[in-house]
Parts: structure tokens; sequence; C-alpha cells
């Protein structure tokens, strides 16, 4: 049983390696901040680090409080394309760190109007909307 | 019933006094979970008693509450029930509480009961719906372990740190001690059950014993600590991690014996203390995620005293659609690092491959909605490491088959 069970995990591994990946690069989405903050651009791995609770701070220190969609196409691209990752594995990452208490994820809203309203009047705040979206109150955070 | 019933009481009390303030603050944060499950097992009693004649003592159910009263002060606590066999009984425990102040990026402090660290996933062991199979690989997350990394009380520290093109590293490191729920169950009374086994297997001579049971159980720690890295890579979908725990305790018990001498029966009451020095905890992790595949390799070195075990497995999981995930694992755990052929359990009279056990998992999980699942699970094994002779007659030879299968369902809901 043994020497059938290592090959056949190579096999699936070189799957994998050649494998689709499940960014949806033709419907991108982008991040939105509160007027104040300081930052006009932010790479894609900080980006990451703000959704998985790692960064806390903008530059100058004001607290960065992330926002998200609660589901939906922009929410699938944002979480896919730019955090790299499923979004199954998005949420399961959060309900472990909820019951474990090691952190409380981003407030949701169920559409990119209240989205935007809050972001609009949290100092800090930060989300994302479809790139077709006309901003209103709040500043493009540019993601590179 | 009436510890269920304590729980529901004690659960529903705590949504009635949180409820009306989570509606005063959007930071008072509420979830929770069911998991009910069913165990059946072919020839070995593995986990819990009786798992031969299928076992419905499988479950667990949890009320975490977690509230940011200041903006990088962080307080929370869960309270959980669990049923396990003989262990936990439905008792509502106080899980973990703790206050974490996240002060920089680099570095948090956290103060009160909290989980500690081994591997990727015990973290979350107790919750269901973080893992696409029931039972997590046992070669590393041995459940009769399961204590010793739950809940921990005292301190600690972590952070991440960003690498710039290296990535990012998220550290931690903790120490206090350990105070063991239920050490009349489960792990702590198994030891002494197997040593009254093992006795009556050697009697002395002229001599016949009938082994009738553990009284009063106790264990202490003196201290524990550990901590653990995991390295997130600049490439997609890559994480290493190692994780590493030390702890000093001692344990206590009275073995029940019947001794027949001479056609003259008379009651034995031996008391049994056993100094534990975990010398070693330590699990390596690689994950590598692609697309709507997974796939983890894991291992793990326990040293007990002067005892030292070693498992690794490798598990694939494919998301094969939205709601459906499939999966497979290969485990391998020796009770023995340096006798992997059980030669040693051989010369003392017991078979060899209790000092193995080599699992086949393949399990389904279906995500109904977004708040319950199913899953399903069917295991091959070769070999009775890592089950309980305590839990299985040593003179029946149809539990101490080489190899043996067991199956397990759960079904989970959340909030």
């Amino acid at each position: 049983m043994r020497g059938f069970t290592i090959p056949m995990f190579f096999l699936l591994t070189l799957f994998m390696a050649v494998g689709p990946a499940i960014a949806d690069e033709d419907h991108p989405v982008k991040l939105i901040v509160h007027p104040d903050v300081p930052d006009n651009v932010c790479s894609e791995k900080s980006a990451e680090r703000i959704y998985l609770g790692k960064k806390m701070r903008w530059q100058g220190g004001v607290t960065i409080v992330p926002v998200m969609l609660r589901d939906g196409d922009v929410h699938k691209v944002f979480v896919e394309g730019l955090l790299d990752r499923s979004v199954a594995k998005f949420e399961i990452y959060w309900k472990q760190a909820v019951f474990t208490g090691k952190g409380i994820p981003p407030k949701a809203f169920n559409s990119e109007r209240e989205l935007m309203e809050y972001v609009a009047i949290t100092p800090g705040a930060v989300g994302y909307v479809s790139s077709d979206t006309p901003l209103r109150d709040v500043k493009e955070l540019v993601c590179k | 019933m009436k510890q269920l019933l304590n729980g529901c009481i004690l659960v529903t009390a705590v949504l009635l006094i949180a409820l009306p303030a989570a509606a005063q603050t959007e930071d008072l944060y509420i979830r929770g979970f069911i998991s009910q499950g069913w165990l059946n097992s072919r020839d070995v009693n593995y986990l819990v008693d009786d798992s031969r004649d299928g076992s419905a003592e499988f479950h667990e159910a949890a009320v975490s509450i977690l509230a940011r009263p200041e903006e990088k002060l962080r307080v929370g606590l869960q309270f959980m029930a669990r049923d396990f066999g003989d262990v936990g009984n439905n008792n509502v425990v106080i899980d973990w509480a703790y206050a974490d102040y996240h002060w920089r990026d680099y570095l948090g402090l956290r103060a009160g009961k909290f989980k500690t660290l081994q591997g990727l996933y015990g973290q979350g062991r107790d919750v269901d719906m973080l893992r696409p199979t029931i039972m997590l690989p046992q070669s590393v997350y041995n459940e009769e372990h399961r204590d010793f990394i739950m809940g921990m009380e005292g301190a600690g520290f972590y952070g991440n740190l960003a690498l710039d093109d290296g990535g990012n590293l998220d550290y931690e490191l903790y120490a206090g001690t350990l105070n063991v729920p239920d050490p009349e169950h489960g792990f702590w009374t198994e030891i002494w059950e197997m040593t009254g086994k093992l006795t009556v297997l050697n009697p002395m001579p002229g001599a016949e014993y009938t082994f009738l049971g553990v009284d009063d159980s106790e264990v202490k720690f003196d201290w524990m600590w550990g901590g653990g890295v995991q390295w997130h890579s600049p490439v997609d979908g890559i994480r290493l991690g190692a994780t590493y725990m030390q702890a000093k305790f001692d344990m206590s018990a009275r073995l029940q014996f019947q001794e027949i001498v001479d056609g003259r029966i008379y009651h034995l009451d031996v008391p049994q203390v056993y100094s534990g020095d975990l010398d070693r905890m330590m699990t390596l992790s690689s994950e590598y995620v692609r697309g709507w595949l997974t796939l983890t390799l894991e291992y793990s070195q326990v040293r007990l005293n002067d005892s030292t075990s070693e498992g690794w497995y490798g598990q694939l999981s494919w998301q094969a659609a939205r709601k459906l995930a499939l999966t497979g694992y290969y485990s391998e755990y020796f009770d023995d690092r340096e006798d992997k052929d059980g030669s040693t359990l051989t010369d003392q009279g017991l078979r060899d491959f209790f000092g193995w056990q080599k699992d086949h998992c393949f399990a389904v999980r279906y995500d109904v909605s977004d708040h319950w699942l199913l899953k399903f699970e069917h295991h091959l094994v070769d070999g009775t490491g890592l089950t309980s002779l305590a839990k299985n007659d040593l003179d029946d030879p149809i539990a101490m088959r080489r190899w043996w299968q067991y199956t397990a369902a759960k079904a989970t809901f959340y909030f």
C-alpha cells in the first residue's frame, strides 16, 4: 500500500504545479481608503497582511480598519486575485482566529455603497470596490 | 444529561448577557458551533470505548465572545462542552480566556488562558469546520496528547515580521502552566490502566491478579513553555512552520487489584507516582496551496522521559466544487523511533505491530450552506501504535489484529 501512496502524492503535486490558478484577472477591483490616510500606494503583500490582521498601522501610526464585502463576484475577485487564496480558505483563516481568540475578522457589508459610505466616515478605513465603480468621498489606494 | 443541561443553561445565559451588548457596540463579536459525530471501528476499539459497536459520544459545542474595548486591546473567552468517549462528558469549561495587547505589528502580548501551538492545525483541532477531514492525522495530532496543547495558563508574546522580498514571518513564545481539566479520564488514567493490565499479564510466581481499576488520578504541571514560527514565503501558497514545547508534570493514582494466592483472595491498593518530563514536542510543517489543491506535509517528534515517538503524514485536499472537498492522507507513527519494527515489544511478549500505526484515510466534506456541513471518512490502518491498550482486551485475538478499519461521520452547525 505504501508503494502506491507515495508515488500518488508526487503525481498529484505535479498536477498542482501545472493546474490552473483561480485568480480572475478580467474583473479587477480597486482598493479605497479614507481620504486622510497618508498612504497612496501599497504592495499586494501589504494588502494581504492588512486583510489577515497582521499589519495594523498606516504610515504615521493611524490604525488600519479593513472592511470587506460579505460575498459576491467583487469579493471573490479580491480574495482570489489580491490575497491569493480561495474564499473558503480566507473564511477558514478568520474562523480559526475567532475560535482561538486570535483575531476579529474585518467588518463585512452587503453592498459596495454601504462599504464606501463606511470608509468615507471612518479614519484609517480601507476597503475595495469594482474598478468601474465611481468613487465618492474616498480615495483610491493604488495596489502594485 | 445533567451536564448537558448545565451547559445549555450556561451558554444561554452567556448569550442573554452578551447579545444586548452586541447591539451596543460593533466591536463585540459572538460566534459558536455545534458538532455531532459518529465513530465506528472494526476489530479494534479506537479513541472511544466500545467504538466497535459504533459510538455517538463524539460531540463538541462552543460559544466564543470577543471584544475590542480599546484600539490595541482585545479580550475574549470561549465556553466549550465536549464529549469524546469517557472524556469531557459535556461538562462546560472555559476553553480559553485572555487579554491581547497588540502594541505593534511585530509585538503583541497575551495573558490568561490561551491555546498553545502544535503544527499548522493544532490550535483549531476542536473546531471541525476548519479542516477537510474529521480526524486530523493522528501520527502528528495524537488525540492522547490533546491536553498538552489546549488551554495553558500564563503569558506570551507574538508578532509578524515583514521581510520585504522574503515574505513575512509569524512568531509566538509563551510560558506558564497547565491545569488539566479532567485527570480522572482519558490519557491521564489510561496510562495507569495500561500499567494495571500489563501487571496482570506478568504476575508474581504463584499469584493470580485481576485489575479492578484506577482511583484518585491526579496531575500537576510544574511549568510548560513553547513557541513557534511560521514563514509565509514570497512564493504564493507556500508556508513553512515549526513548533516546540517543553513541560514538567507529576502524576499520581492508586491501582486496585484482586490477588489470589493459594486460593485466598486479597485486595491490593497500590499507590503509583510518575514524574513526566516532556523534553520536547516538536512539529515541522509545510503547506503548498495552488488553486483548488492543498498539499500538506508535517513531521512530529515527542520525547517523554526516555522514550521518543515520531510520526509524519502527507495530505492532499482537492476543493472539487464550491461545496465539495475530497481529501486523502497517509500517516505513519512509531511509538519508539529506535524500534520501528517492534522487536522490543516482541521481547516483552507483546505483538510487534503495537509499535506502529499507518493510516490511509479518504475523506469527503460537503458544505451544505454557509452555516452547516457534513463529513464522512474511512480509514484503513496497519498497526495499533496509537490505540490505547486500556480500551482493548489483550486476551481478545480480534482486538489485536494488525490490519483494521474505522469510519467516521460528522455534522457541524455554526454561526
